[in-house]
């Protein structure tokens, strides 16, 4: 039998055939640098691999099956057809003798003279050069030469350089020495003296210098510098200045606010003292009427001020001590004040009580300035003791600062002094617990405030200027007190706001009652004060503890209080800028002082009697007169404000108020414009003051003076302009916009670091079994095409073991026919020769009659 | 200037993506097929996979690989994707897009997709679709990406105009050019998304005709722009 199957061999014709080296034909996915397996492989080799490693293993078990035994030939190369007879015979003796060498050489001994170990250099051992190590401790080590040093060290010694050894023949060793220490000697002596032609070279030269130098063009010297250089400039001269001028010394560090407060108070303390030396010298010497009184209280006042010196001086930093030396000289202050008070200013203290029942039942109006002015008046001219003192205790209540102020002040000046030496002694900068003082006197300081404020419009100028100046003194005084404690200074304005309103309200319900009351606007001193609030608080604030309540107040009353007379008008014009000046800042809008602006400006135009309906405020104003003044008033500028009472007045005061009441309406109309110019609704806002103004009629006789009419121009300018904006900036009502139909987006659903793989990025137990699951698969499935495979081997092992068999057969076969046909021929020969050797049979040339089989 | 797209539109409620093909085929239509896009899966050292980019796998590109990294430009695909998916066009319903890739692999895009605005999202959405064949909404089963069988020409409605975008084509004011598109059949662009060359009318027998939109060499996702505006002025779409 023929195998049907070509088995491939291991040609490498064959197996490097790229029509059989192909991988895997379509990929499922193409990705750029994956290695798949089999990519590349070559089913061609891979077969015949398969077949060899079959061969060598399934075939040698297939063919040893049901055998016994096995003989191992175990000569060599008797399995190694490639080697040569003789080549075998050779590696048998080889392996032979090594086997016996190995055996012997176990007991060889190692030859002990033979293998001696020297180290040698240059072929000459080490050990020979001993002979130079005691020649080389002198002291001429470091003058070696390098010769030498090479010769020793590095020369080895011995080979064909013989020279130091034997130079001519016959040098021994200390001569060579010798040698060599006369040589370094010379070296020696010949620098020594090249040093020496150096230096009596470099003198030779330094002699020759002067002449050269002369021969040299060189910058002048110092003290002929100014002539060579002509006359010094600006430049020059600042230079020089500043050359000479002091440097910046070092300054002390900046004193805290508690220090500086310490600081100023030890020099009024020094201050004082020193005067009542003076003082108590001066009584001392000659003059003896100052009366028992006046120096039992110095000396009151000595010794306490003494206390505190010394406690100043000395430096007691207990805070205890100074706590309880402080409430020792407060009460002793106290004291002294009283006996003060009830000795001297018995009629002042009168005045007082008078004053202050008035006011607690509020009128504050008829506050006397007179009463100042008696006061101011009663320090008693003292002779030597005119100088004010310089510590003062802290007044209490009201009462107690009049008399105080009675009883040293003699002008506003010293009023002003008075109240700063007492704040620098007792600001809480110095002590904590001098709060509850302070809050006490920053009371005192508002009444005071306010009285002066009030002080009405008939003082004379002088007194007028006093009052200023105190006002603005005072104005300072509590700004920083406030700074100092805000919240007692917040409470103490709110009390004030409150006591205000209160006053505001119970005249109004007396009004409403039907009496005559008066005093529902706040008074001039009250107004000033309330000017005073917006300045020291925060305005602007949307929400204020202190300035909210004080705006209110103010915005009630513009809104209801009837004005009446033009006091009530000029209050609340000013209230109007007040409450402006706390709205403007932040845009914000006030409609009272809207209405009371448009109500007081409609009094100015030519028929007055139809806007005065205006403001419910404004419904029995008598102020018919106003335009027909304003008319006729002859300054050309416009007046200042006045907040005086004019009823009572001449025809030329009359005049210049309304014209002064006109231009402040209209500089408080122009600031309320530019303040709301981006609002929105300006038209609206400002349409009927707009109105007003259009009837106003500057113009028309009466004729306002120039200057208002200027103003007047200006302010419709100014609001028409305004208008104008805003209405341009308006966009007209629009439909609502549909929007157009959309088609709706869809996320993707993806994962961003995506993985290739069956189980996708899952690492849970059930993906590892799946894993391992299609792993058995996997294996399982190889497993049984590698058996498939091995039967089929197998096969045809078998096959072809029984197609050599048969085939022995039949050669066998065939042999024995052959020889036996041979015979025969053989046979056939013989018979056709025809000897009588044999007979019968076999073929002749002459062919027998073929009988048929039947036959 | 046809009547307000959008005013009609409101009236037919929100506009829809045409499933059959005898919707494909109606009306005013935009159809783009993106061609030569370089997307393709590349394997990491990492063993993680990524869009093959020449600005990432520059080493592994190296010469015995057969690539040119100048060729390697996906960002191109998605600076035009997102150029195409979010113009008022195809907000309106009126534009459906294919990618044709230099592997021949052939997507479909529904035009509802939201496509990542960064690169690297975009890398992954693309490698995930390379190997799944298809990407689905997040919120519902709606296919949004899908690999869909060659060639490009299968898809396309029958009787529509086909153009090819190229500076070498002749040279059209896009508002001019739009008013010329006719009013009935849908109107497909073939557009390159390749980083250097032209797509010529020899390898794409089906182009009717070359056009450029500007006398400059514009990149894809500026040419689509240019081009869409053009259209939208014309139809009203804004």
């Amino acid at each position: 039998m023929k195998s049907a199957r070509k088995r491939p061999t291991g040609g490498d014709a064959v197996l490097d055939n790229p029509f059989e080296s192909r991988g895997i034909l379509n990929k499922k996915h193409e990705v750029f640098n994956r290695r798949v397996k089999g990519e590349k492989r070559n089913v061609a080799r891979a077969r015949g691999q398969a077949t060899q490693r079959r061969e060598k293993t399934l075939l040698v078990d297939f063919e040893r099956n049901r055998k016994a035994n096995s003989f191992r030939d175990k000569r060599f190369g008797e399995d190694d057809d490639t080697l040569l007879l003789e080549e075998k015979m050779w590696a048998r003796m080889q392996k032979d003798r090594n086997q016996r060498s190995r055996r012997v050489g176990m007991f060889n001994l190692g030859d002990d003279n033979g293998t001696s170990e020297v180290l040698t250099h240059r072929g000459q051992a080490l050990g020979d050069n001993d002979e130079y190590g005691g020649g080389r401790q002198d002291d001429e080590d470091d003058d070696l030469d390098a010769e030498v040093v090479d010769q020793l060290h590095f020369g080895g010694d011995g080979g064909g350089d013989s020279r130091l050894t034997h130079p001519q023949g016959e040098k021994t060793r200390q001569e060579i020495l010798n040698d060599i220490i006369a040589r370094s000697k010379e070296r020696k002596l010949e620098k020594a003296r090249g040093k020496e032609e150096q230096e009596s070279e470099r003198e030779r030269l330094d002699e020759g210098m002067g002449e050269l130098l002369s021969m040299l063009d060189q910058r002048p010297a110092k003290g002929e510098g100014n002539a060579a250089r002509g006359q010094s400039d600006d430049y020059d001269l600042t230079m020089r200045e500043l050359v000479y001028e002091a440097r910046a010394q070092a300054t002390d560090r900046l004193q805290t606010p508690e220090e500086a407060a310490r600081a100023e108070k030890a020099r009024l303390d020094k201050l004082e003292k020193a005067r009542i030396e003076r003082m108590s010298s001066q009584t001392v010497d000659g003059d003896t009427e100052g009366g028992a009184s006046v120096e039992s209280e110095r000396r009151k006042r000595k010794g306490r001020n003494d206390d505190e010196l010394s406690d100043e001086d000395v430096g007691v930093s207990a805070s205890e001590a100074l706590g309880g030396q402080d409430d020792h000289s407060d009460g002793s202050g106290d004291s002294s004040m009283s006996e003060s008070d009830s000795d001297d200013n018995a009629v002042a203290a009168e005045l007082d009580d008078g004053e202050w029942q008035s006011e607690s039942e509020g009128d504050a109006e008829d506050d006397p300035p007179a009463q100042v002015e008696r006061c101011e008046g009663k320090a008693s001219p003292a002779p030597a003791a005119r100088e004010l003192p310089y510590v003062f205790a802290c007044p209490s209540s009201y009462e107690g600062l009049l008399a105080l102020l009675a009883e040293h002040a003699t002008s506003a000046d010293d009023i002003n002094t008075i109240l700063d030496r007492i704040h620098k002694n007792h600001s809480i900068k110095l002590d904590s617990r001098n709060k509850e003082r302070m809050h006490n006197f920053y009371d005192v300081l508002l009444k005071r405030f306010r009285r002066v404020g009030s002080q009405s419009g008939k003082l004379s100028s002088a007194a007028r200027q006093d009052r200023a100046k105190q006002l603005d003194f005072l104005s300072g005084l509590i700004y920083d007190i406030t700074a100092e404690m805000p919240e007692v200074a917040a409470s103490l304005w709110h009390r004030v706001c409150g006591s205000l309103h209160q006053r505001m309200v119970k005249a109004m319900e007396d009004l409403s009652l039907g009496a005559d009351a008066s005093g529902y606007w706040p008074s001039t001193g009250s107004l000033l004060l309330l000017k005073l609030l917006v300045h020291i608080f925060p305005s602007t604030d949307f929400r204020h503890p202190v300035v909210t309540p004080a705006v209110l107040h103010l915005s009630q009353c513009l809104s209801q209080c009837p004005v009446k007379t033009s006091t009530d008008l000029s209050a609340g014009v000013f209230s109007c800028s007040l409450v402006l000046h706390c709205c403007l800042g932040a845009t914000r809008l006030s409609p009272e002082v809207m209405v009371f602006l448009t109500s007081a400006l409609s009094h100015f135009t030519l028929s007055p009697s139809t806007q005065a309906a205006l403001s419910p405020a404004f419904k029995h104003s008598p102020f018919g007169w106003l335009r027909a003044a304003a008319g006729s008033c002859a300054s050309k500028d416009i007046p200042a404000f006045s907040m005086g009472v004019v009823e009572g007045l001449t025809l030329p005061d009359r005049q210049t108020y309304a014209a002064a009441m006109l231009g402040a309406l209209y500089q408080l109309v122009i600031q309320v414009a530019h303040a709301l110019s981006e609002n929105v609704a300006f038209p609206e806002l400002f349409a009927p003051l707009q109105s007003v103004l259009s009837k106003i009629q500057p113009e028309a006789s009466p004729a306002l003076p120039l200057s208002l009419q200027k103003l007047h121009v200006h302010l419709s300018q100014q609001l028409s302009t305004a208008i104008q904006k805003c209405a341009s900036t308006r966009s007209p009502l629009q439909w609502r916009a549909v929007e157009p139909p959309v088609l709706e987006a869809l996320a993707p659903k993806f994962q961003e670091s995506y993985k290739m793989k069956k189980d996708g990025h899952k690492d849970t137990e059930q993906t590892k079994f799946k894993q391992l699951q299609r792993q058995v698969k996997r294996e399982r499935k190889g497993a049984m095409r590698e058996l498939k495979r091995d039967a089929v081997f197998l096969e045809h092992a078998k096959a072809d073991k029984t197609a050599e068999k048969e085939r022995t057969r039949k050669r066998r076969l065939r042999d024995n026919l052959t020889w036996l046909e041979e015979q025969q021929a053989t046979i056939n020969q013989q018979v056709k020769l025809g000897g009588k050797l044999i007979k019968g049979g076999g073929s002749s040339s002459t062919k027998r009659a073929r009988v048929g089989r039947g036959f | 200037m046809s009547e307000g797209g959008a005013a009609a539109a409101a009236e037919e409620g929100p506009p829809s993506v045409p499933a059959t093909l005898d919707e494909r085929s109606q009306g005013r239509r935009v159809i783009v097929i993106l061609k030569r896009a370089s997307l393709e899966t590349v394997k990491t050292k990492k063993g993680d996979f990524q869009l093959l980019n020449c600005d990432d796998h520059r080493r592994l590109v190296t010469k015995k690989s057969g690539k040119d990294p100048k060729d390697l430009r996906p960002d191109i695909v998605h600076q035009e994707l997102l150029a195409l998916l979010d113009s008022p066009l195809n907000k309106a319903g009126k534009l459906q897009v294919y990618i044709l890739t230099t592997l021949n692999v052939l997507i479909e895009v529904n035009p509802q997709i939201r496509i990542p605005r960064t690169f690297k999202r975009f890398s992954g959405l693309m490698v995930q679709l390379l190997h799944k064949l298809k990407i689905r909404a997040a919120g519902n089963s709606t296919m949004l990406l899908k690999v869909v069988k060659n060639p490009p020409t299968r898809h396309l409605p029958p009787g529509s105009k086909t153009f090819g975008l190229s500076v070498e084509g002749t040279l059209y004011n896009p508002n001019h050019f739009a008013a010329t598109l006719p009013d009935d059949a849908p109107i497909v662009f073939y557009i390159g998304a390749m980083a250097s060359g032209h797509l010529t009318k020899d390898e794409n027998p089906e182009i009717e005709e070359m056009i450029a939109i500007s006398e400059y060499p514009l990149s894809g996702a500026a040419a689509i722009s240019r081009l869409f505006g053009g259209i939208e002025n014309h139809w009203g779409i804004f």
